[in-house]
């Protein structure tokens, strides 16, 4: 009589396996956790911006002349890592690491863009409310971008070392949720401060 | 009121608003308010039409059930709330006041567009077609690959952000000044709202058996929608100055200040609006608690099951400590069949099951005294047909567990499972 032993595809994996794996439901908490932080601080910005008027408002409409291409660019890292994850999934190493790459490049040219931005405005972290809220909340996302380049980073680097395959991509989907939610992120940041002055949401003159 | 003024050129002086009311100006589109009033009738007219008419064919064919009662009393009732919200008497009132314009969204977002998602209107829609008709839609549906362009309509995160976007727009001070200021706008800020608010209460009721989101998805959602479209109410209610001062003649009136008018709509957005998240959230939450008791048995098992379930149910009530013999009995299954079976299928390469030869295997939990066990497979609860069940299609029940699709045909499987109830 003959004994049936069943025994995986590959040798044992090493960590989290499949697409909901524990990882996956700590990023997706992480995630709602960070939402509602950025939710808390741009009702701040709200509050502040139905406040009677002529209260430290700019009296110019925020210029979109860098904020504008620098939302293009965080958008468009989201679908190069998007491309990246689907790479892994078909187990096609380099559009894997040329995604993931492209992905992370694109957030480092989002980085400059944005100090320029924080050098270009004419108010300072501590010169009034406006400021502040302003660069709180800009730089809130500014350490969370940091902090999903350096995912992003080595992602690239394992994928490039073939760390990942069709099997094994949990932590690629991981890191990526990290930054489609840093982008989503940007996208309300960008609306409140950049979009609604232009709606009518903001203090006269 | 010099203030107000002031507020009203700072409103629309913004980059855009110019260049749209000249546009609209251009193409005529500033029409009367009766103009608008009767173009939603006469939508809501021939919809509601074609509705009824795909219900008395329905009713024709196959009898209506009181399922379908309620669906087409919802459908009526959401079709009475659309033109009650977009009828004359509202209409006028919320030009007039702020709060009352809150009541049309409401009445839009939160009444009207879950009765009619939860009506089905496309299967009536197209049960009001002669079948040929209804064929050739199917088929060119199908050679045109519609189903491709219809997906967006159901993601989920596209429908959340439709939903959103649009509440969030169109209750910003600038677009909602263009909108009072030009009907057709405002007719299009409406058809917004009830458009994607009825994708988004479709969502919410598309069964996952049908490709809709889990329950845990549809709750984050709901309740992320929520937070998130309460918010301009709640700003509403707190700021200190008038945000939305077209209604500056029409409060007068009713002897209301625009700031208390504010506040009553801001009330009204929030607290009806916020109250009708949460039942839905309720209902989500009471639906997943029940899957999860449900799914100790799958769906597929309890159809077969459910003759032998109701005979089995007397005796359980009568005491629990009680042996399998009885329930067996109405298995039909050959117990000393099923032993010669399990050598040949060669069960005991991987289980230790008493009296069978050479049945020592340490893969499998061994089998002594199975016919007593509360679950099988750690997940189902053990009973003949669930028994039956695991052992033809164990990967479907778990799949990659160590338990291999034997491909067996029922009747054998029927006499293994008779052979295992004798083992208590």
């Amino acid at each position: 009589m003959s004994t049936v032993v069943a025994v995986s595809r590959r040798s044992l994996p090493v960590g989290s396996v499949g697409a909901h794996a524990i990882g996956w439901w700590g990023m997706v908490c992480a995630v709602l956790t960070e939402a509602a932080l950025f939710g808390y601080l741009l009702f701040s910005y709200f509050y502040f911006a139905i406040q009677p008027r002529q209260m430290a408002f700019p009296p110019q409409l925020p210029p979109l002349w860098l904020a504008a291409p620098n939302t293009v660019i965080l958008l468009a890292s989201s679908v190069a890592v998007w491309q990246g994850e689907r790479g892994a999934r078909r187990d096609s190493r380099a559009r894997q690491v040329i995604g993931l790459g492209v992905g992370f490049a694109l957030g480092v040219v989002f980085v400059g863009i944005q100090l320029l931005e924080w050098h270009s405005q004419p108010f300072g972290l501590s010169s009034n409310a406006y400021g502040s809220l302003f660069f709180t909340v800009t730089g809130f996302h500014m350490a969370h971008v940091i902090l999903g380049l350096l995912i992003l980073l080595s992602l690239t680097i394992w994928s490039a070392l073939g760390y990942f395959d069709r099997y094994y991509s949990a932590p690629i989907s991981i890191g990526v949720i990290y930054w489609h939610f840093v982008d989503a992120v940007w996208l309300a940041v960008f609306f409140s401060f950049y979009i609604t002055p232009y709606l009518g949401l903001r203090h006269g003159p | 009121m010099l203030r107000i003024a002031n507020l009203d050129v700072v409103a629309l002086s913004t980059p855009g608003a110019d260049a749209i009311s000249a546009a609209l100006a251009f193409c005529g589109l500033t029409g009367s308010t009766s103009d608008g009033v009767a173009f939603s009738v006469m939508v809501l007219g021939a919809v509601t039409c074609c509705y009824t008419f795909g219900v008395f064919r329905l009713a024709h064919r196959r009898g209506v059930t009181a399922r379908d009662l309620r669906r087409i009393a919802a459908f009526l009732g959401g079709s009475a709330i659309v033109l009650a919200a977009m009828g004359p008497p509202l209409v006028a009132y919320g030009e007039q006041l702020f709060s009352m314009h809150m009541i049309q969204h409401m009445m839009l977002i939160i009444a009207a567009a879950p009765l009619i998602a939860w009506s089905r209107p496309k299967v009536m829609f197209l049960r009001a077609l002669p079948k040929e008709t209804r064929a050739n839609i199917g088929r060119s549906a199908r050679r045109l690959r519609l189903d491709r362009f219809m997906r967006p309509l159901r993601d989920p995160i596209l429908v959340w952000i439709a939903f959103c976007a649009g509440f969030v727009f169109w209750h910003t001070p600038g677009p909602y000044a263009l909108a009072m200021r030009y009907e057709s706008l405002g007719l299009l800020e409406h058809i917004t709202f009830l458009l994607t608010s009825l994708a988004f209460w479709m969502v919410i009721f598309r069964s996952s058996m049908r490709g809709g989101p889990g329950y845990g998805a549809k709750l984050l959602f709901v309740l992320t929608a929520a937070a998130l479209t309460d918010l301009p109410g709640a700003l509403m209610v707190f700021a200190p100055r008038p945000l939305y001062p077209e209604h500056a003649a029409g409060v007068a009136g009713w002897g209301l200040t625009l700031m208390q008018d504010q506040e009553i709509a801001g009330l009204v957005m929030w607290i009806p609006g916020g109250l009708a998240y949460l039942l839905v959230a309720a209902w989500l939450f009471v639906a997943w608690l029940r899957e999860a008791e449900n799914r100790a048995v799958l769906p597929g098992a309890r159809s077969i099951a459910n003759v032998t379930l109701l005979l089995l149910v007397a005796p359980a009530l009568t005491g629990c400590n009680r042996s399998r013999a009885e329930p067996i009995a109405n298995f039909n299954g050959d117990p000393e069949r099923g032993a010669t079976l399990i050598q040949k299928y060669g069960c005991g390469g991987c289980h230790d099951i008493p009296n069978i030869n050479d049945a020592e295997g340490n893969v499998g939990p061994p089998l002594s005294r199975i016919g007593n066990r509360i679950y099988i497979a750690g997940m189902l609860r053990n009973t003949p047909d669930n028994m039956l069940l695991w052992i033809r299609e164990p990967q479907r029940i778990v799949p990659g567990n160590a338990m291999p699709q034997m491909n067996i045909p029922e009747q054998d499987a029927r006499d293994i499972v008779a052979y295992l109830y004798t083992l208590n």
